[in-house]
């Protein structure tokens, strides 16, 4: 009945594959029509308003809940038809998870290992490898209950990565996390994309995943936005400027009839539409001997494109 | 199906778990400390008590038997209280700790993590039964009890509480809130206990019918002439010893022609509630003595034994009630003989002295046998529940969820 080699196609399969997702909880229907693909080698950006349905899909790609509708594949294999292969496949780490306190780091991690059906013998080098891929190798034999809480997220991070999964779900990764730790996170998605993984994670802290991101999936009431769509790059948005001679920049400014607003620390804000507009921008000031050193878009692509989709909520 | 996969990794990666997360804190320690001061103080109080009560100068009765019996029970009662705690809240504690739905999305299959967590709880529950057999042990010795009684009784009161872990383990998973699955097995461990018995006694009313009755007895004109004797012989020797008491008119014994009814209780109808009992299932799986199996009545009521003295009762109530009596042979009880029936049911009467009268009797009495145990039946119907409370959690935990429990999140 199962087969554990993922279907033959052309080219190599994306790491998850959704098509229709659609799950209702009574009658509140929290993914309503979800369709992307995540391509492998790459970190997938999940970015969505609270109650967009960002978890229940991350449930659904877990294979721990049944799609009323819509179908999706895990590294080729059908979660729904092949849960347990697509299980095998993935590792998840949800937004809110506990510890067994009383267990070492080890000890959790040897459960997991377990848990996959990982030789024992193979799992304790593993187990240790992961600890110090995430930098608990000191904590190994301490129990659960003593760490804290950016360091029960690495944790669980190491949780999700024990049996070397092809596709990683990652649920609010960074919540707790401090600065360091953030970065930390980021190259160890990076180094995991590196290694041919496909990497999903949704984050409320967008300027995080702007420096991480290779594709980015928009979420808003349950289904999934079509970016395409979006007039991001037409619509303006705010460029800070700033120039060693700030009178000069708003002499400049004033002179080629662009609107600013001033900033108390000498900055102007101005509305651009798009890169074009920039370099159109760059190459007059220089031009004209203004002495600009900055010119920074206020907010990352992300947080414009999700305040775009707030907008389309309100 | 994948639900149901089993694989010795996958149990053993569940139990270690379980049994680590458990036995790692201190209060488990501490539990089974004061738990092994208890055991052993109730088991010395009742074998001192038993030894003052029964037995001692000139009693042929052993208070063995009434000490291992009461230690027993005593050890089934805790560990039927005990079992629910290790897995009444397992499940929905689980998943509200947020540690159910990451090992839901393991390898692991719904019966590895059911079965895995239920092996965990019962091995704990024994390691507290355990604790108690040196003194089990002691009041094996004391009342020279047999050591297959021993194991037998042990054996089935093991299995009784896997049975109990089972039904936390279902309830947990039914129900969302620990306080409401917690409530729910212990009170299915009192409906298994008390209320099954005290249904059986309530329905006692509806199985009332009046039977028609075949009396061997005397006209009730020569009854009434002897009773007024008795009473006139008692009036006179207040003090007597019977010595000169009328002999019974037995001679007139005959079948009465008049169709007489009785009322009778058909216990035989409702007795089988009170089988699912864990105390009747491990009275009745007790091993007896060799001479308890000719009579089982004599032997109970003689050897102060209350597992044989259960067994006896749960046993009569399975007889339907004689549609024969003999009113004769009761004449010679009220007279101050001895009335008793032997292995075929035939009456002997005594004298007090010890002197057979001979009787001729038509009624036999069925004896109590012990030829068709009955705690098979028993055990059977709470493996068959524990059965069912364990598929019921298998299939709560399957993933991926259809339909979702209300007020269940899965992570």
């Amino acid at each position: 009945m199962s087969d554990n080699q993922p279907p033959s196609g052309d080219g190599p399969a994306p790491g998850i594959e959704a098509i229709g997702l659609k799950r209702a909880f009574g009658e509140v229907r929290a993914v309503d029509g979800i369709t992307f693909t995540a391509p492998a080698s790459a970190v997938t950006a999940l970015i969505g308003p609270n109650g967009s349905g960002k978890t229940t899909l991350l449930l659904l790609l877990a294979g721990l809940l049944q799609a009323d509708a819509g179908r999706a594949n895990i590294a080729g294999f059908d979660v729904a038809a092949n849960n347990l292969e697509a299980r095998s496949r993935v590792g998840w780490m949800p937004d809110s998870f506990g510890t067994w306190d009383a267990l070492t780091c080890t000890e959790i991690l040897a459960t997991f290992a377990n848990a996959y059906g990982i030789d024992r013998k193979a799992s304790p080098a593993r187990v240790s490898a992961l600890l110090d891929r995430v930098h608990l190798g000191e904590f190994a034999a301490r129990p659960a209950r003593v760490l804290s809480r950016g360091q029960k997220q690495r944790l669980g991070l190491a949780r999700a990565l024990i049996h070397d999964p092809d596709v990683l779900l990652l649920d609010e990764p960074a919540s707790g996390l401090d600065p360091r730790s953030r970065i930390e996170l980021r190259d160890l998605l990076r180094e995991l994309a590196r290694d041919g993984k496909t990497v999903l994670v949704s984050s409320h802290v967008l300027s995080e995943l702007e420096e991480v991101y290779d594709t980015a999936v928009f979420l808003s009431r349950g289904r999934t936005v079509d970016t395409s769509t979006q007039p991001t790059e037409a619509a303006k948005r705010g460029w800070r400027l700033d120039a060693a001679d700030p009178v000069a920049l708003r002499t400049f400014l004033d002179a080629v009839g662009i609107p600013w607003t001033g900033q108390p620390n000498g900055e102007v804000i101005v509305q651009l539409a798009g890169y074009e507009s920039a370099r159109e921008l760059i190459r007059a000031a220089v031009g004209a001997d203004v002495p600009l050193h900055t010119i920074t878009p206020v907010a990352g692509r992300l947080e414009e494109t999700y305040l775009s989709l707030n907008e389309e909520r309100s | 199906m994948n639900a149901w996969r089993l694989s010795v990794n996958g149990l053993r990666t569940v139990t270690e778990l379980e049994l680590k997360q458990r036995i790692r804190s201190r209060r488990w320690i501490v539990a089974l400390l004061v738990w092994f001061v208890v055991i052993g103080g109730i088991t010395s109080l009742v074998i001192l008590a038993t030894s003052q009560l029964i037995g001692g100068e000139g009693s042929d009765q052993n208070p063995g038997p009434m000490a291992f019996a009461l230690n027993v029970f005593f050890v089934l009662g805790m560990g039927l209280i005990i079992a629910p705690t290790f897995t009444a809240t397992s499940i929905n504690g689980d998943r509200s700790a947020g540690t159910l739905a990451i090992l839901q999305a393991t390898r692991l299959s719904a019966a590895e993590i059911a079965i895995g967590k239920l092996l965990a709880a019962w091995l704990t529950a024994l390691v507290f039964l355990v604790v108690g057999l040196p003194f089990i042990a002691w009041s094996m010795v004391t009342g020279s009890i047999s050591l297959w009684q021993v194991v037998a009784c042990f054996a089935v009161v093991f299995v009784l509480v896997a049975v109990v872990c089972a039904i936390g383990l279902g309830w947990s998973a039914l129900l969302s809130r620990p306080a409401g699955s917690t409530v729910m097995t212990y009170l299915s461990v009192v409906a298994l206990t008390v209320i099954s018995t005290f249904v059986m006694a309530m329905l006692s009313p509806l199985v009332r019918s009046d039977d028609v009755v075949r009396v061997w007895g005397v006209p009730s004109e020569v009854q009434a002439t002897y009773q007024a004797q008795v009473d006139n012989y008692w009036s006179d020797h207040p003090d007597g010893d019977g010595g000169g008491l009328p002999q019974p008119p037995i001679d007139q014994c005959a079948w009465n022609t008049d169709i007489q009814t009785q009322t009778n209780f058909h216990m035989e109808r409702v007795w089988w509630i009170t089988v699912i009992n864990p105390f009747v299932v491990v009275a009745d799986a007790a091993p007896l003595p060799p001479q308890a199996y000719s009579d089982l009545s004599k032997y109970a009521s003689s050897a102060a034994d209350p597992l044989a003295m259960i067994r006896l009762g749960v046993r009569s109530l399975s007889i339907p009630p004689e549609t024969e009596r003999d009113d004769c042979v009761q004449l010679y009880g009220q007279a101050g003989y001895n009335v008793n029936y032997d292995s075929n049911g035939d009456v002997r009467v005594t004298t007090a002295s010890g002197t057979p009268v001979n009787v001729d009797s038509p009624v036999k009495r069925r004896p109590v046998t012990v030829d068709s145990p009955i705690w098979p039946w028993g055990l059977g119907a709470n493996l068959l529940i524990g059965a069912t409370f364990l598929w019921v959690a298998v299939r709560r935990l399957e993933v991926p969820y259809g339909q979702l429990p209300t007020g269940t999140r899965v992570a």
